[in-house]
This record gives C-alpha cells, sequence and structure tokens, in this order.
C-alpha cells in the first residue's frame, strides 16, 4: 500500500475498515499507513463519524449493574465517584493532571501535531536495512492511535514504539503472546517506551498457534505473577 | 444529555473526574451495550465488550478528537472495534478447536433476534436517507456487517450470494453512500 493509492481507493479501504470486513492483512497494511498519512486517517475518521450514526440511533438497552461494578474494580474508582462530587467545573487543561497512572495523562494537546510529524520521522528510521520480517503487527489504542510496530523474524521480535508511546518511570508495558490453543499468555518482554528494542524470539512461534499479541499494563520490572495484570491492547500478526 | 454536556464530562474525565465518568457511562452505557448485543448477541459477551469499551474510554478520554465525530460516535467506534476484536478471536480459535472443545461462539445466543429487528428499533438518521438509496441486497450486507459484525463470508451465507458478489455489492454500496453523504 503505498501514497499513490487513489482518493477513492483509499476512502473504499477506510469504509470497510470502520465497517470490519477488511481482512487481516489489508487491515494491518492500512493501520501502517493511517500511521504516516493523514489522508488515511482523515478518510477513517470521515467513516467512523458517518457509520456510527447507525449505532448511535440504535434503542438503549441496559447492561447488568455488573459492568459498571466491574469496571470500577478494574480501574480502582471504587468510593471516588463520591469523593469527587465537590469539583464541579472542569480544569482548564490536562496538564499537571494529579491521576498517577494514566499513560496519555502527559498528553498535551499542542504536542499533538508536533507528534504526527516524529511518528514520519522514525517511519523512516525503521527502513534502516533489517533481517525481512516474516510477519507483522501493529499495536493501537481504542483510537486506532499505533503505538508499537512488532516484526517477527527469523531470529528475533523487533519491537519498534511510535511517538504516542508516553514514557513513564512507574509502570512498565509487557508484551504477551496468547496462543489458539487456550494456554495461559506467555510473555516476550518488556516493550520499549521510546525507540526499538530487540526481543527474544520465543520458540512458541514455530510450535504454536499464535491466536493474538496483548500488552498489558504492569508494575516497573514487569508482571509480579507471570500473567498480565491489566490487557489494554491486542494485535493480530499477519504474514508479510 | 447535549453535545457540549457530553464534551464537558468527557473532558473532566480525561482529568481523573471519576464522578464525571459515571455520569458519561450512565448517559452512554445504554447505547453502547445496544450495539455490542447486536454483535456479540449474548450478554455477558456484550458486556464484556461494554466494560472494556470503558476502561478504554477512561484511559483515552483525551484522544478524542471532534473530527472523529460527536462525544457518543467515538464512543460507539471504540466498542464496535472491540466486539470486532473479540468476534475475530473468537472465530481464529473456532479455526483450531479440535472435537470436544467448549466454543463460546457455538453457545446458543440469548435473544433470536428476527431478522431485521434490532436496526428496526431506532430512530432514522442522516446515513439512512442514503442507506434507502441503496439497492435492497446492499443496503442490508452493509447493515449486516455494520450491526451483526458480520464477515464476507457469513454475509454470503446469510443473504445466499456467492462471495464475490458479496464483497462488490458492500464495495459498491459504500461508494455509492459515500456519494451520497458529500
Amino acid at each position: 500500500m503505498t501514497q499513490q493509492l487513489s482518493d477513492r481507493r483509499l476512502d473504499t479501504l477506510a469504509a470497510e475498515y470502520v465497517l470490519g470486513t477488511l481482512d487481516a492483512d489489508t487491515r494491518v497494511k492500512l493501520q501502517r499507513l493511517m500511521m504516516t498519512s493523514d489522508r488515511a486517517r482523515q478518510a477513517v475518521w470521515r467513516w467512523e463519524r458517518e457509520l456510527n450514526a447507525l449505532g448511535a440511533s440504535l434503542n438503549d438497552v441496559q447492561p447488568g449493574p455488573v459492568v459498571w461494578q466491574r469496571i470500577e474494580a478494574s480501574l480502582g474508582l471504587a468510593g471516588q465517584a463520591r469523593a469527587d462530587s465537590a469539583k464541579a467545573e472542569p480544569r482548564p487543561s490536562r496538564v499537571g493532571s494529579s491521576r498517577g497512572w494514566n499513560p496519555f495523562q502527559h498528553w498535551v494537546w499542542p504536542a499533538i501535531a508536533a507528534a504526527l510529524v516524529l511518528v514520519m520521522v522514525s517511519w523512516n528510521t525503521w527502513q534502516v536495512p533489517q533481517p525481512a520480517p516474516t510477519q507483522v503487527a501493529v499495536i493501537q489504542d481504542a483510537s486506532a492511535r499505533a503505538l508499537w510496530s512488532v516484526s517477527l523474524t527469523e531470529q528475533d521480535l523487533v519491537v519498534t514504539s511510535t511517538r504516542e508511546v508516553t514514557a513513564s518511570s512507574d509502570r512498565d508495558y509487557q508484551l504477551w503472546l496468547v496462543a489458539a490453543d487456550g494456554r495461559a499468555p506467555v510473555s516476550l518482554g518488556l516493550l520499549p517506551e521510546t525507540g526499538q528494542r530487540q526481543l527474544a524470539r520465543s520458540a512458541l512461534f514455530d510450535t504454536a498457534t499464535v491466536d493474538v499479541l496483548a500488552v498489558s499494563r504492569e508494575p516497573e520490572g514487569g508482571s509480579p505473577t507471570g500473567q498480565p495484570t491489566e490487557v489494554l491492547y491486542s494485535a493480530q500478526l499477519v504474514r508479510q | 444529555m447535549t453535545e457540549s454536556d457530553s464534551l464537558r464530562l468527557l473532558m473532566r474525565t480525561a482529568e481523573g473526574d471519576a464522578q464525571a465518568f459515571r455520569q458519561l457511562y450512565d448517559h452512554t452505557s445504554g447505547k453502547l451495550f445496544a450495539v455490542s448485543l447486536g454483535m456479540m448477541k449474548r450478554r455477558d459477551l456484550a458486556e464484556d465488550a461494554v466494560q472494556d469499551a470503558f476502561v478504554r474510554i477512561w484511559h483515552n478520554a483525551g484522544e478524542y478528537r471532534a473530527e472523529k465525530g460527536v462525544v457518543l460516535t467515538w464512543m460507539i467506534s471504540i466498542v464496535r472495534y472491540r466486539c470486532l476484536d473479540l468476534l475475530r478471536s473468537a472465530k481464529a480459535r473456532r479455526e483450531h478447536l479440535t472435537d470436544g472443545d467448549l466454543d463460546l461462539a457455538d453457545e446458543p445466543e440469548d435473544h433470536a433476534t428476527p431478522e431485521g429487528a434490532l436496526h428496526a428499533g431506532r430512530d432514522r438518521v442522516r446515513i439512512d436517507e442514503c442507506l434507502d438509496e441503496l439497492e435492497d441486497q446492499q443496503r442490508h450486507a452493509i447493515q449486516l456487517a455494520y450491526f451483526r459484525g458480520m464477515t464476507h463470508q457469513e454475509v454470503c451465507g446469510q443473504l445466499d450470494l456467492p462471495l464475490g458478489s458479496v464483497k462488490s455489492w458492500i464495495r459498491r454500496g459504500l461508494q455509492q453512500l459515500k456519494r451520497c453523504l458529500e
């Protein structure tokens, strides 16, 4: 997929991406293109806006109360909603937010345009010759913003962070292999918060069928239990 | 709730205000669950997807951009992508299962929803006028993919059409939608 994609072709791909009918291979290619192309991002966002108006038109169906309880528990918010009730007005800026563990809290709005440029710069540095990857995955956040690119080669696993990853000293992101056979996730190592890192190629890549790669948020140094603490993202490996 | 109310709640959520997040949840979870239930078909799986979506919304509230739509459509994007992920990994798992393995995807659905009932129970929006201009099968294929999270293969099973036709129906339907929406 290149920048030479016609507007019409790109737009159709974006529409199918949002609809959910793109095959895995094309989906990853489009995700990669979105990392560097504002045109691609705008096309996807436009379709998100249009198509998801359909979802917004559905009549409400209330989930069970357990859903909020589980959200509250997993985010550690229990009781906080009441304690915060005195706070009526939004603060003017997100800078200096006191919430200590949101990976995105250091995001400052004006930095985003600059970051997009930096992504393009780091994209170019990826073009340095490396063993040809046999499979690749792009790990994205919920807004389809690419955070890491993962390349599996014959020798190792190369993970490259984008500028969208916010570095922090009090927690780490850990990469896991989730096999299709239902075994417990297997750690592949900690993800870099800047630049690139080579991880050992797990033998499981050759002996098991990989379902997805998953990323969890962990205390500094990685999971204390050997299992993911809080899974944030997942991505499928696709053959090049 | 007006859009500026939603935006205010989202901004406060981005600042870590749990009460605002709770209000946002109260106002939007019914919609996100309706979307999720249509795709996952079982309440428990649909609730899991909504839970995951709201955890992401809490973490990523500051990532919202007006270009991605109003706050609610942005939140629906998040829950839909999550449902699509869950459906894809369930399907991938199913391909690797051996006899006797328990497959969630094969368990009975909570509601045997009559065809069309889900997207009949809703308000008409701007894009519906454009969908109305499509041929019936085109519109139906796009609706099955959107509301049910169906793949090309599943749509062709449902509509009893060859795979190639379904792919081009959907593609041409989307192109026509785009022209209508502009």
